[in-house]
């Protein structure tokens, strides 16, 4: 660790605590993610192993890098680079430009696309995961979760995305999944930005499935064929008033465009959700005022 | 226990995704990339190993690795992972005999953990190694490994390979069906 200099704790984590700290040979500022080996008889954690194996995969400006790991007495240091904040607190400290909402809403989006043409899933999209840097450049972290579609057959956990932000599809049990989960986080990211809270607060995976369809509407056979047949499949009764996420939405005032972007990654049926390639393509990010990154107002 | 864990991973959700022929394509090209990162030195046994080692060490450890697949139930592509990590490990230092083993059995310990649904847990090699090695040995093999492998985790294998040519055949087969029908 003598090519760093370890500055002070910036937080706690899950797996550890991260320091602030700067490379001696360049000054180059870093963050410092100290894991614990987990069980020391065990050694190196698998879990820290397949974040480290997909962080050295994908280099894009949208993720987070990976600069370098050194190992420390019974933990590992991972060393990243240093970011200024995360899109949930610029969200909840600071009121952020339609411009930059957009501008944050496209480098989320071309992160995922990155990701999935690559053939991985992030399995984790929540505000507090998406970093941004001092210049305001939006980047996808945590990677405890990530993992690469080795082969159609290989089996995957269904403990995977932040409950918020979970697809019915995961909480219904369904015995395939794939990019759409990622996207559907996206949208409740999204739909976030908007109206300035969570979405869908649930506290429990069924109260999840009632609050997402408390507003959507539960699915039927033509919304979203196979639904029934999913092994957690309850079926839930209609709503007395049922509101749309798109009456929702505009009922916040969110802009038109803005509002069809969300709704596109929102479907229940993942098969008809949009990709991460669909939503880039949509007119929101067309539309005036254009996208952009600027330097976030605070810091961490 | 176990059985419990076993039903619970034969329950575990699959992957939907497909690749499509241009998807395989892109990922061709960029293994072709990344392969370089990954590749041992071909003549490491001659150029690095100066400890004694030959041709014959190498082939009863893949032979190892072997049973060990076979008894232990795990993927192909797993022993790939493995012999790679060794072999890359080996590139760069010289082992005697103790040495060369530790460093065989740490690298199928870190691929199981990378790759494996259900990873080996050191005390299954304390006992396979007939008690040679403490979990202590290993772990730090494990780390040493990992240092000499740059984190390099991800080596595209035969498998991988392999996989994407199948996805580019079978589109192209689909294609001259079509081709075929429309003649």
């Amino acid at each position: 660790m003598q090519a760093y200099d370890v500055g002070g704790e910036l937080g706690k984590g899950q797996w550890g605590t991260v320091f602030r700290g700067k490379r001696v040979r360049d000054g180059l500022r870093v963050a410092i993610k100290r894991v614990r080996a987990g069980d020391p008889v065990e050694g190196v954690n698998f879990q820290v192993l397949r974040e480290i194996k997909m962080l050295k995969g994908v280099k894009h400006e949208n993720i987070v890098e990976l600069v370098d790991v050194v190992p420390q007495e019974e933990g590992l240091n991972m060393i990243f680079e240093l970011m200024a904040t995360d899109l949930e607190k610029v969200l909840y400290g600071t009121t952020p430009t339609e411009a930059e909402i957009k501008g944050y809403a496209a480098m989320l989006l071309e992160g995922l696309a990155f990701m999935h043409a690559h053939f991985a899933l992030h399995r984790d999209i929540k505000p507090a995961n998406l970093l941004i840097s001092f210049e305001g450049i939006l980047k996808l972290g945590d990677f405890g979760y990530a993992r690469y579609l080795a082969d159609e057959n290989c089996h995957m956990s269904d403990q995977c995305c932040t409950l918020w932000y979970r697809p019915p599809e995961l909480l219904f049990g369904a015995s395939e999944y794939g990019f759409g989960i990622d996207t559907w986080s996206a949208g409740c990211v999204l739909a976030e930005v908007g109206l300035k809270h969570p979405l869908f607060r649930g506290e429990t995976d069924l109260d999840q499935l009632a609050k997402i369809f408390q507003i959507t509407g539960p699915p039927d056979e033509t919304a979203w064929p196979g639904v029934s047949s999913l092994r957690k499949y309850i079926r839930f009764s209609k709503n007395d008033n049922p509101l749309t996420v798109r009456t929702l939405l505009n009922n916040a005032r969110l802009a038109p465009d803005f509002v069809d972007l969300i709704v596109g990654l929102l479907s229940l049926d993942p098969k008809s959700r949009d990709s991460a390639v669909d939503a880039l393509d949509r007119p929101f990010f067309t539309a005036l005022p254009r996208p952009v990154a600027r330097p976030p107002r605070k810091h961490l | 226990h176990d059985d419990e864990e076993l039903a619970r991973l034969t329950s575990a959700p699959r992957c939907s995704e497909k690749l499509t022929a241009t998807a395989a394509m892109v990922r061709l090209s960029r293994l072709s990339e990344t392969e370089v990162l990954y590749q041992p030195l071909p003549t490491y046994i001659t150029e690095v190993q100066a400890d004694g080692m030959t041709e014959g060490w190498r082939h009863k450890i893949t032979v190892w690795f072997d049973q060990l697949a076979e008894s232990f139930k795990m993927s192909t592509e797993t022993l790939s992972v493995a012999t790679n990590y060794l072999d890359r490990y080996l590139s760069c230092e010289t082992c005697g005999s103790l040495k060369f083993q530790l460093a065989s059995v740490a690298s199928i310990f870190l691929a199981s953990k990378v790759e494996e649904a259900r990873p080996f847990k050191t005390a299954d090699f304390v006992t396979l190694s007939d008690g040679i090695f403490s979990a202590a040995d290993l772990r730090l093999m494990e780390l040493e490994l990992l240092c000499t492998l740059k984190w390099h985790l991800h080596p595209p294998t035969f498998h991988t390979f392999l996989n994407l040519l199948l996805v580019l055949l079978e589109h192209d087969k689909v294609d001259t069906d079509l081709v075929g029908e429309r003649a």
